[in-house]
């Protein structure tokens, strides 16, 4: 939402704002315009393949499906050395979605 | 509420990815790109209302679990409870959770269920549809999603114990891995020294007791979308007392994300109009009602019955340690759509909303995400 139309929001919740539970309605949560701070994404093109470095992320993307190359830190040993050990978490699934 | 279908944008798959957004389409359409539902302001403050209220419910179920150790109803092993206690007393925080409404734009939106622990569809949410709306032009959209996590994280500067913040995930999947990565942009913004692990990288210091990363530097606070229900049984999870990382979302948030907690709001507030009946073990005097794990995630061990009769049902391999039973509420059918709306909570605070479709009553990993518009 722009700000100018913001402001013409809040002005008319401000109005209506006589009982408790109005009040309460002067909290709606829709958005400024803040995500302007929203970084863009980097796109690096590559024969005809573009890999995305937006987050980090370690997939590539062609003729619109998506392609895992792999994962990162693939060097780390889940063995245990004399202090610490790895590996005890993760072991559960694969996804969260929910 | 209504369900509206609209010419896609001829560049929609690029416009997507360049918002961060790869996972549209994976094995099958996952954004709707031709259709958005349209709500009236009137609609809007209904949700945000019953989201606000039930959220105080929620944490007056917590609180009454954990002041009569009703734990056992939650299948929560008794090791983990006196943490789980801390996290509670010292008012851990959470960023958020994400309820699931059964509403069709008239009446009473119904809390299907609340994923308080590890809600996956936020970046889409918060970012992805609010770009589609302004492309889109035309009307606002109840959405202040991405303003509230980076309030939330500069206040959370305030609790955080010294040391970097990391978010941590699983491996190899793209929809988690954006959440996560998405989540540490607004801590960033906000001014949080933030890394990122994979979980199972995660490693713990036998001397020191305490959680590291890769180079063994002591990790003093981390954000896992990784359910802890999983964290709790596996090898790590008795070191989880004993060290003082600072985790989010918080221990307590076991109880929150376990269905048992319908069972108990519904015990306790047994007239609220937001809550469907819900009973542990079995249907009491409900004829239409839905079988639900404990613990299930997706849709998966879902039954459907109808007058008695099963009307659907989904497979997987939850449901050993045991089910809830919740009064059906037949989930609105938009033209062969079937649409429950995710209500989603920053910090405490109703925050926006997200639709997702699905082809039968009982929204599973399937499900399509579907932007929306506030429009008088």
């Amino acid at each position: 939402m722009k700000k100018t139309k913001f402001a013409v929001f809040l002005t008319v919740m401000s109005s209506c704002a006589k009982t408790e539970k109005d009040q309460q309605k002067k909290m709606l949560h829709v958005r400024t315009d803040s995500t302007a701070q929203y970084s863009s994404v980097n796109t690096h093109s590559s024969g005809g393949h573009y890999s995305y470095i937006r987050f980090y992320s370690w997939g590539t993307y062609s003729d619109g499906v998506y392609h895992r190359v792999g994962s990162h830190s693939e060097n780390i040993s889940s063995k245990s050395n004399v202090f610490t050990t790895r590996g005890g978490f993760g072991r559960s699934g694969y996804s969260v979605s929910s | 509420m209504k369900r509206l279908t609209t010419m896609p944008r001829e560049n929609w798959k690029t416009a997507l990815e360049e918002n961060g957004f790869l996972y549209h389409t994976l094995d099958s359409t996952y954004w709707v790109e031709g259709a958005y539902y349209s709500f009236t302001m009137e609609q809007v403050l209904v949700l945000e209302e019953a989201t606000q209220v039930l959220y105080e419910l929620c944490l007056a179920a917590v609180e009454h679990v954990i002041e009569n150790k009703r734990y056992a109803e939650f299948q929560i092993p008794e090791f983990i409870i006196p943490w789980i206690e801390k996290s509670w007393e010292e008012e851990w925080p959470s960023v958020y959770g994400r309820f699931d409404f059964f509403y069709d734009g008239s009446g009473i939106p119904k809390m299907l269920e609340f994923n308080a622990d590890t809600p996956t569809s936020l970046f889409e949410t918060s970012v992805v549809q609010w770009f589609w709306a302004q492309e889109f032009g035309k009307a606002d959209q109840f959405n202040s999603i991405h303003e509230k996590l980076i309030e939330y994280w500069k206040d959370a500067k305030n609790y955080l114990k010294p040391g970097k913040l990391y978010f941590t995930c699983v491996k190899d999947n793209i929809e988690d891995f954006t959440t996560v990565q998405y989540l540490k942009d607004t801590a960033i913004q906000a001014g949080i020294d933030s890394e990122f692990i994979y979980i199972d990288d995660i490693g713990f210091q036998h001397q020191g007791k305490y959680f590291c990363d890769e180079h063994n530097q002591k990790i003093s606070n981390i954000f896992k979308l990784y359910p802890w229900e999983w964290i709790i049984h596996e090898p790590f999870a008795g070191f989880l007392p004993v060290s003082d990382t600072y985790w989010i979302e918080p221990p307590w948030k076991m109880i929150l994300s376990n269905k048992m907690i319908l069972v108990i709001l519904y015990e306790l507030f047994p007239n609220c109009p937001y809550l469907l009946a819900a009973w542990k073990d079995q249907p009491v005097g409900l004829q239409s009602y839905v079988k639900k794990p404990l613990l299930s995630r997706e849709g998966a061990n879902v039954e459907m019955v109808e007058n008695l009769l099963t009307k659907a049902k989904t497979d997987g391999e939850y449901g050993e340690e045991g089910y809830i039973y919740q009064a059906l509420a037949k989930i609105p059918n938009f033209k062969g759509n079937f649409s429950i709306v995710g209500s989603w909570v920053i910090a405490g605070e109703s925050a926006g909303i997200s639709i997702r479709e699905s082809d039968t009553p009982i929204t599973d990993n399937n499900s399509r995400f579907v932007a929306h518009v506030i429009y008088d």
